[in-house]
């Protein structure tokens, strides 16, 4: 199936076999990344828009070497330093990039469902880089490449993810994909951190650590925000360590080829220790170059094959 | 792709006939002093340069070998509408200085090689290419000729040329055929 | 101005009846099963329609004084008649609050002059709905109030709910409380649970409203008081409301119209038409709501009509504010409801006309009979309405039915004798 013109909210805009053509693709953009000339005329002509509402780093320019990587120009509008700050309104500021001749946007904002908001504004494909703590879908997908690459499938793996249940945008992405390519989904973290009803999602959940890493082929740590503790969800970051930090003892009792994994950025000492952070079995290094070819494969496959007005 | 009428315009005997001429043409067209190396674009490309490579084993010759994939270099990204199946590019030697044998089995509009040595120019700043293709099929759109020539076999559009080598499956041969 | 309605089905006593009815100057004069050869008068033949007395909406926020952007007296009060409706009680959170009683009456005597829907008015519980001191309740009363409340908000201070209860009961009139307990639902933009989960939006716990309902309820039974329980949307407050009637105080309660019809579900694109406080309930909750409507728990539907700008909700969800409107997709929506659950039309007409009428002690109104006004709608429900931009009188377009066909069509309404255009 084709995916061209596809806009990207969340993993379920693909199916299964577009996912997986989308990891046979992220491998030969692997490949063009260790070239000494990491580049490709394949999006020539075309402008993207990192539009980046909410502060990242990271994947701000992941995105931005991607479509750079593939010839594409780029624009990147940062909320700061723009008219939002002058009260201008979310739409308008779509209206008038609009205006400008942008092809592709891809959107990172702290209010969930802005993608499909700003898709009511603009004839441009949407890429959702993150909505508040609901999906963060190239997160998903590149979590899920590098599992695959490490394992070599995803169905019937165990995996185990430890944190703020609630608030990550990560897990959520996460789960629906990995449901989607069979694995087994085990969520841990405190109560006050686990949303109400998750287990319909069909995931386990676990409050011990102990339970939730037995066994596990993957173990993912997510980010604690220091924040929580001041909103009374958690009493300390402390307490949280010690009975959620991922540490190396802990992971002996995971399947002895476990791989660890985190979104970044890691907070050490919090929510995982500097032993598993630097550990051998850690591809949180091998996550971030997996997450700017899957993001080529990505923009490859969506602005690929539009027709020329 | 469904083809009618499909057939066969070279047999075995010729084809094998056309590479060795191919091979003899391709050596006399080198000097001695030239660092070469031979690059198949995928797919027709990479079984006809291996051949020759093959054929250079046979008279004592190592010929390095490399291999293209254009796929992210075509002109007409825009009007595809499948998914693109992307083979490998496999290019280990240095390419600045040297000589690259470009090699395809079919040349038509000429766009396919213009990708080919596009990419090739990313990789570094050759000495010279040559271009060796096993058919000319004629209908050139963009101002490319090879080097090399197998045969020129004139076709018309609704025509498709297909090179067959027994490495890929089983017989050396090229047909031709209508399309649907 | 005399007429005859003739060759309708008129809901009277619960049914749909074939009779014709004579209607001379405000009131409706008799009810007739023939059709006379000469009238003095004008004939109206409702052949095919349904007749049925002026709906009554008891919770309405019509934003004059001080919102007049989002809508006034007059836009809402034409809203109203254009959705069938010959009678609004709007609500106080304006600007000033409607907390003394020239505000009240200035508003009363506005709405005569203008001479379309009736206005009742539901004056403030506190002095500038502030949940602190009192109001006037006595002069509000005389001024022509016909409840209490600081809707919008709730009144969060539960010593003053208790005086409030006591207060306004010896004018045998109502506190009518907005049960949401701030602490709990926070920043909460839709009913928390799987939903609110797989969307990423910040969830209001069902929880917050029912320990207020619960609190209110204990209160009035308490203070034998009345309470009145705004907008119920959650399982947990019926289930106190149930076990709470029939005691030392009177406990009412009404449904807002969309939490009938629509569910947490619906909330997947994100559309802040359909953001509102209480949000859309869980499936299960609505199902709890409509079995409250029908065997009575729930006293009344409302529409709790809240206009806001196009600028201020055409904004990212969470940062929209709450509120759809609702007075001129009522009667269509409760059409919608009847065939969509198979429940009696004329059972849900019952409770915007009839039940709001005998809960609040509205005069004349509420019931197509002898002696009463003749405020009546005429409601064909074989054709079928687009709401398109055009249709609307409101100045507020803040509706997740913008630009669709419902099924049925109000062909005729009339307020005191008196045809509206509509």
């Amino acid at each position: 199936m084709s995916m061209v013109g596809r806009d990207v909210y969340d993993v379920d805009v693909f199916n299964v076999e577009e996912v997986y053509q989308l990891f046979e693709l992220t491998k030969h953009f692997k490949g063009i990344l260790s070239r000494k000339v990491k580049k490709v005329p394949a999006l020539r002509g075309v402008t993207v828009c990192t539009a980046f509402f909410e502060n990242s780093t990271r994947t701000k320019i992941s995105f931005d070497l991607a479509a750079k990587r593939l010839g594409a120009d780029t624009v990147a509008f940062s909320a700061s330093s723009s008219s939002l700050k002058k009260g201008e309104s979310l739409k308008d500021t779509i209206l008038t990039l609009d205006a400008m001749g942008i092809d592709l946007y891809v959107v990172r904002h702290s209010e969930p469902g802005t993608p499909k908001f700003i898709k009511k504004y603009t004839k441009a494909i949407v890429i959702n880089a993150g909505d508040g703590f609901h999906a963060h879908p190239t997160q998903a997908l590149l979590d899920n490449y590098t599992i695959w690459e490490k394992k070599g499938k995803i169905d019937g793996l165990k995996i185990s993810i430890v944190g703020d249940i609630q608030h990550s945008r990560v897990v959520r992405s996460n789960i629906k994909l990995m449901k989607m390519l069979g694995a087994e989904v085990t969520v841990c973290g405190p109560k006050t951190l686990m949303p109400l009803e998750i287990e319909k999602s069909g995931v386990k959940v676990s409050y011990d650590i102990n339970e939730a890493i037995d066994g596990a082929d993957v173990v993912m740590g997510l980010r604690m925000q220091l924040e929580r503790q001041t909103s009374g969800l958690f009493p300390t970051l402390e307490e949280y360590h010690k009975l959620y930090g991922i540490t190396k003892d802990r992971l002996s009792h995971a399947k002895p080829d476990v791989i660890f994994m985190h979104p970044g950025p890691m907070n050490r000492g919090v929510e995982v220790d500097d032993h598993v952070a630097d550990f051998e079995r850690s591809v949180v290094q091998e996550q971030v170059t997996n997450g700017e070819a899957i993001r080529m494969a990505l923009l490859y496959s969506v602005l690929g094959g539009r027709m020329e007005e | 792709m469904n083809l009618k009428n499909i057939h066969t315009i070279i047999e075995p005997a010729q084809f094998e006939k056309i590479l060795k001429r191919m091979y003899f043409e391709l050596m006399e067209k080198l000097k001695d002093s030239e660092d070469f190396a031979v690059v198949g674009i995928q797919t027709g490309g990479v079984y006809l340069a291996d051949r020759l490579k093959r054929i250079a084993f046979e008279h004592g010759l190592k010929l390095p070998t490399g291999k293209v994939d254009i796929t992210f270099y075509r002109d007409d990204t825009f009007y595809r509408l499948e998914q693109p199946h992307v083979k490998e590019t496999q290019i280990d030697f240095e390419v600045t200085g040297k000589t690259i044998i470009l090699c395809d089995d079919v040349i038509f509009t000429g766009r396919t090689v213009r990708a080919a040595i596009d990419e090739i120019f990313d990789y570094g700043r050759p000495r010279r290419i040559v271009l060796v293709t096993f058919i000319d099929r004629g209908h050139r759109e963009l101002p490319i000729q090879p080097d090399i020539c197998g045969k020129v076999v004139p076709t018309r559009m609704k025509e498709q040329i297909i090179v067959h080598f027994k490495e890929q499956n089983g017989t050396d041969r090229v047909e031709i055929g209508v399309m649907e | 101005m005399r007429y005859l309605i003739e060759n309708g089905e008129v809901l009277i006593e619960g049914k749909f009846q074939r009779k014709n009815i004579v209607v001379d100057g405000e009131k409706i004069t008799d009810i007739i099963e023939n059709n006379p050869h000469d009238f003095n008068g004008k004939r109206i033949d409702a052949k095919g329609q349904l007749i049925i007395p002026g709906l009554i909406d008891m919770h309405a926020h019509l934003r004059e004084p001080g919102y007049e952007y989002k809508e006034d007296l007059e836009s809402g009060l034409k809203a109203a008649l254009n959705g069938g409706i010959t009678t609004v009680a709007c609500m106080p959170n304006t600007r000033p609050s409607l907390d003394s009683p020239a505000a009240v009456h200035s508003l009363k005597e506005k709405a005569k002059v203008l001479s379309l829907a009736r206005l009742e008015v539901i004056a403030a519980a506190t002095k500038g709905r502030e949940g602190k001191e009192l109001t006037e309740m006595g002069t509000l009363a005389q001024a022509g109030a016909i409840g209490f409340s600081d809707d919008g908000d709730p009144i969060w201070d539960p010593h003053i709910m208790r005086r409030a209860l006591e207060y306004a009961s010896s004018f045998h009139l109502p506190v009518i409380d907005h049960c949401e307990e701030r602490a709990l639902s926070r920043d909460g933009s839709m009913r928390e649970g799987y939903y609110s989960n797989y969307y990423g939006i910040y969830g209001i716990p069902d929880a917050a409203e029912s320990v207020m309902v619960a609190r209110d309820i204990d209160l009035a039974n308490l203070t034998a008081g009345w309470v009145h329980i705004a907008h119920v949307s959650t399982g947990k407050s019926v289930n106190h409301i149930r076990h709470g009637k029939g005691k030392r105080g009177k406990i009412s309660a009404e449904v807002c119209i969309h939490h009938l019809l629509f569910t947490d579900k619906d909330l997947e694109d994100y559309d802040p038409a359909k953001k509102l406080n209480p949000p859309f309930p869980t499936k299960e909750d609505q199902e709890m709501l409509l079995e409250a409507l029908m065997d009575g728990t729930i006293d009344i539907i409302v529409t709790d009509h809240a206009p806001h700008a196009n600028w201020e909700k055409e904004v990212e969800f969470q940062r929209a504010p709450f509120g759809i409107i609702g007075l001129e997709t009522l009667l269509l929506q409760l059409f919608k409801l009847s065939r969509k659950k198979t429940l009696a039309f004329e059972k849900l007409l019952e409770k915007v006309t009839s039940a709001p009428a005998k809960l609040f002690n509205l005069a004349g109104r509420g019931r197509i009979e002898r002696h009463y006004y003749a405020d009546l709608v005429l409601f064909d429900p074989m054709d079928d309405t687009t709401l398109t931009n055009s249709y609307f009188r409101s100045k507020a377009r803040n509706t997740p039915y913008l630009g669709k066909t419902l099924q049925g069509k109000i062909t005729q309404v009339m307020c005191g004798g008196k045809l509206v255009q509509i």
